[in-house]
């Protein structure tokens, strides 16, 4: 089943992008100037503009976004995610999130962490109107094209996202296998889209929602278990008569670690592991200490790895037998700025720290736990 | 004027360097949404003022006598002050958008000022300029031996650019009589000066290197010279069909306006009388605070308006840069303030004046220096 619609990129832009309009924009290309003009008339496919057209609250610490990309945007299956570029006081962050459809818009839903400062920024400061700018839709956690006779969809907390998605995707599609739904929250005031859930169990009746609470006040308490597992199957929809009593359906999870690897677990067991499909939300490395932690630095685009220590990234990049460009070696003249495409790292002469992907400045950048460069 | 860092005791200069690291930190840790807004907003005004240069060059077309003859001869006539104004205004303001692109824009960002940003158009990697010479050639020879071996003799060769004297420590040679006409031709031909600079073209003749070991670098520079070259020189004047020749002028007038404006701010950063020069002996293990010293001792500034710092890409702020090349240039004017006074608590020159008297000194010296040394002390002498 694939939702994505990939339509051929609007004329004016493919003449706007041609060779030799950008030619008599050289070196920085005509999009620069669009932009200018308009800023969505971006030409950049890489991050595309998207206007926010409403924001709508889902729990006290949750809100999705409703966003309107310019004609660049490619479409997204559901289950996959973008990164959101947003800028916070002149700095542009980028993070993750799940992609779905609401009211015939993309929506991104974001949860804000304790020490998130873009999900913060995203639950508290931005404003329908706003300009941010999405990357082409990524991942394969999505469901097959041809949907299994039954599903198992796990959840814990944020990590609904990608999840609903998918859900909401196949039961307005027509999907008529049974669905049912494991979602672990604290209570029933923290879970995001609770009301829609709800909703969609009394409209679709091959759907079944199983919650959690972690505070006792539900049907079913605690963590995963083989007997929430075993619930879910025998729910009312009659999941194990579809499959039969040893089998086990096609089972997606989205959550922490700890779940994913409970469900794993459970399903190596059963003999089904091909059946499990999850996806990891990745949470920002501790910053704990002054000196660096040890951890693992991947050089990408030489596809080797080293493990780290709290030296200088360049040092250590020269040390695995790498040759970035670099020069001064003391943070000033910035030949050896590189992108970061994961983990954080501290910058050795302010202390500030870095999350996620960034440019960075191997000779002053002392690595934080794991590291991705793009060297 | 040749100096050894040395001077200063050791103790000063590490106190006069903490001072100084200071400024820069405070600088450093204030970044934020008013220099994004900053770049922003001159990117900006240079798409924009491109825009309504290249219209009104070809907007002058309409009104040149030869198109209108067809209709009257008096219409021919009168429309003649119009074309000139319209091609004028065309030519100087394309030119006034190449200077923000090559010096406030393309000079700063390719120093890494904006790299915190986060956002590729911004950012020294990414980024190139309307000119010659590639971005990432420049942000080797200007960022890292420029700025970090500043005024060194031997090391830092914009030391004359491989093609002038500059300094009195640089031996005389009779080809050296030509200073003032070298001179002349970089300024009217900057563009390629700096792109044929940063591939290190002088090594040739020097016999450091070899054409085996330019050639990948020049081929790059070649590239980019056609690009930019091709869209000023051809692409243009081809929209203009049979009046090619006066769209190719104009654009060549705002090449050289461009040339003219850049040769100047930039030779009134390390030429100016009383910029000191250093021996590549004197700056082995140097100091945070030495380093700091030689880049204040190198340097001199430009006093002016508001407008005068942006055309000059705050360039005007020569020893600010040289201190603190990867702060935003728009912060230089407000840091000067701080960095003259620390400059006056530890009795060290702050080499400044208006563009007249120091621009004048440079061509002085661009004569003088052309000249073989008149006594026979050593040319190492203050």
């Amino acid at each position: 089943m694939n939702l994505s619609t990939k339509p051929a990129r609007r004329t004016w832009r493919r003449i706007a992008d041609s060779r030799v309009i950008n030619a008599l924009a050289a070196p920085n290309g005509i999009g620069r100037y669009l932009e200018v003009l308009n800023p969505m008339w971006s030409l950049d496919q890489t991050r595309i503009p998207a206007y926010i057209t409403a924001i709508r609250r889902e729990t006290k610490d949750t809100v999705t976004l409703e966003l309107r990309p310019n004609g660049d945007w490619p479409g997204f299956r559901p289950g996959q995610f973008c990164q959101l570029y947003i800028e916070i006081n002149g700095r542009l962050h980028s993070r993750s999130y799940s992609l779905n459809r609401r009211a015939g818009r993309i929506s991104v839903t974001v949860k804000a962490q304790a020490d998130g400062l873009v999900s913060r920024y995203i639950n508290s400061q931005i404003k329908v109107g706003d300009i941010i700018r999405l990357s082409p839709p990524m991942g394969d956690f999505v469901l097959p094209e041809l949907l299994p006779d039954a599903l198992l969809m796990i959840a814990a907390g944020s990590g609904i996202t990608p999840i609903m998605a998918m859900l909401e995707a196949a039961l307005k599609r027509g999907y008529k296998g049974g669905v049912t739904l494991l979602y672990y929250n604290r209570s029933e005031a923290d879970t995001v889209f609770h009301a829609r859930l709800l909703k969609l169990a009394s409209t679709y009746s091959n759907f079944s929602l199983l919650p959690v609470f972690s505070d006792g006040t539900g049907k079913l308490n605690g963590h995963f278990s083989q007997q929430h597992l075993l619930t879910a199957l025998s729910f009312q929809n009659n999941l194990s008569a579809h499959t039969g009593a040893l089998t086990l359906p096609e089972c997606f999870v989205c959550g922490p670690e700890a779940l994913i690897q409970a469900v794993s677990d459970e399903y190596q067991l059963l003999g089904h592991s091909e059946k499990f499909h999850a996806e990891r939300f990745k949470a920002v490395t501790s910053t704990s200490g002054d000196t660096g932690a040890v951890g693992t630095l991947i050089f990408k685009n030489s596809q080797s790895e080293v493990s780290s220590d709290s030296r200088n990234l360049l040092e250590q990049a020269e040390a695995a037998g790498l040759q970035p460009q670099s020069g001064c070696r003391m943070g000033i003249c910035h030949s050896c700025s590189c992108l970061k495409t994961d983990g954080s790292v501290r910058n050795m002469n302010s202390g500030e720290v870095s999350h996620g992907e960034e440019y960075i400045r191997l000779c002053i950048s002392q690595p934080l736990g794991d590291v991705s460069l793009a060297i | 004027m040749n100096t050894n860092t040395t001077r200063m005791k050791p103790e000063l200069l590490d106190a006069f360097g903490a001072e100084i690291e200071a400024v820069k930190q405070s600088a450093l840790g204030d970044r934020g949404e008013r220099d994004a807004r900053y770049i922003k907003k001159i990117v900006r005004i240079h798409h924009l003022l491109t825009i309504a240069a290249r219209i009104c060059i070809f907007a002058s077309l309409l009104f040149l006598p030869a198109s209108l003859f067809g209709f009257s001869i008096a219409l021919g006539i009168a429309s003649w002050p119009l074309f000139w104004l319209l091609i004028s205004a065309g030519s100087i303001g394309l030119g006034i958008a190449k200077i923000l692109d090559n010096m406030e824009i393309g000079h700063n960002i390719i120093h890494g000022q904006y790299d915190w940003m986060g956002d590729p158009r911004f950012h020294s990697r990414h980024y190139d300029w309307d000119t010659n010479c590639p971005g990432d050639q420049w942000a080797h020879s200007h960022n890292y031996e420029h700025h970090t071996y500043t005024n060194i003799l031997d090391k830092d060769r914009d030391i004359g650019y491989g093609i002038l004297r500059m300094d009195p420590a640089q031996k005389w040679h009779p080809a050296y009589l030509a200073n003032p006409i070298f001179a002349t031709l970089l300024m009217l031909f900057f563009d390629m000066g700096v792109a044929l600079h940063g591939v290190e073209i002088d090594s040739l003749r020097s016999g450091r290197k070899t054409f085996k070991d330019v050639w990948p670098e020049l081929k790059l520079s070649l590239r980019k010279t056609a690009q930019i070259w091709g869209k000023d020189f051809i692409l243009y004047p081809i929209l203009a069909g049979p009046f090619f020749p006066v769209v190719l002028a104009a654009n060549v007038a705002a090449s050289v306006i461009r040339n003219i404006w850049s040769f100047s701010i930039i030779f009134c950063g390390h030429f100016p009388d009383g910029v000191h020069t250093f021996t590549e002996a004197s700056c082995e293990n140097e100091s945070r605070g030495q380093w700091y010293y030689r880049q204040l001792l190198g340097s001199a500034n430009l006093t002016g308006g508001k407008l005068f710092h942006v055309m000059s890409g705050n360039l005007s702020h020569q020893i600010e840069h040289h201190l603190f090349p990867d702060v935003p240039a728009h912060r230089y004017a407000e840091m000067s303030v701080e960095i003259r006074r620390i400059c006056e608590k530890y009795g060290l020159p702050y080499n400044t004046g208006p563009l007249y008297r120091q621009y004048a000194t440079v061509w002085v010296k661009i004569f003088k220096l052309a000249l073989p040394p008149r006594n026979t002390a050593s040319p190492l002498a203050v």
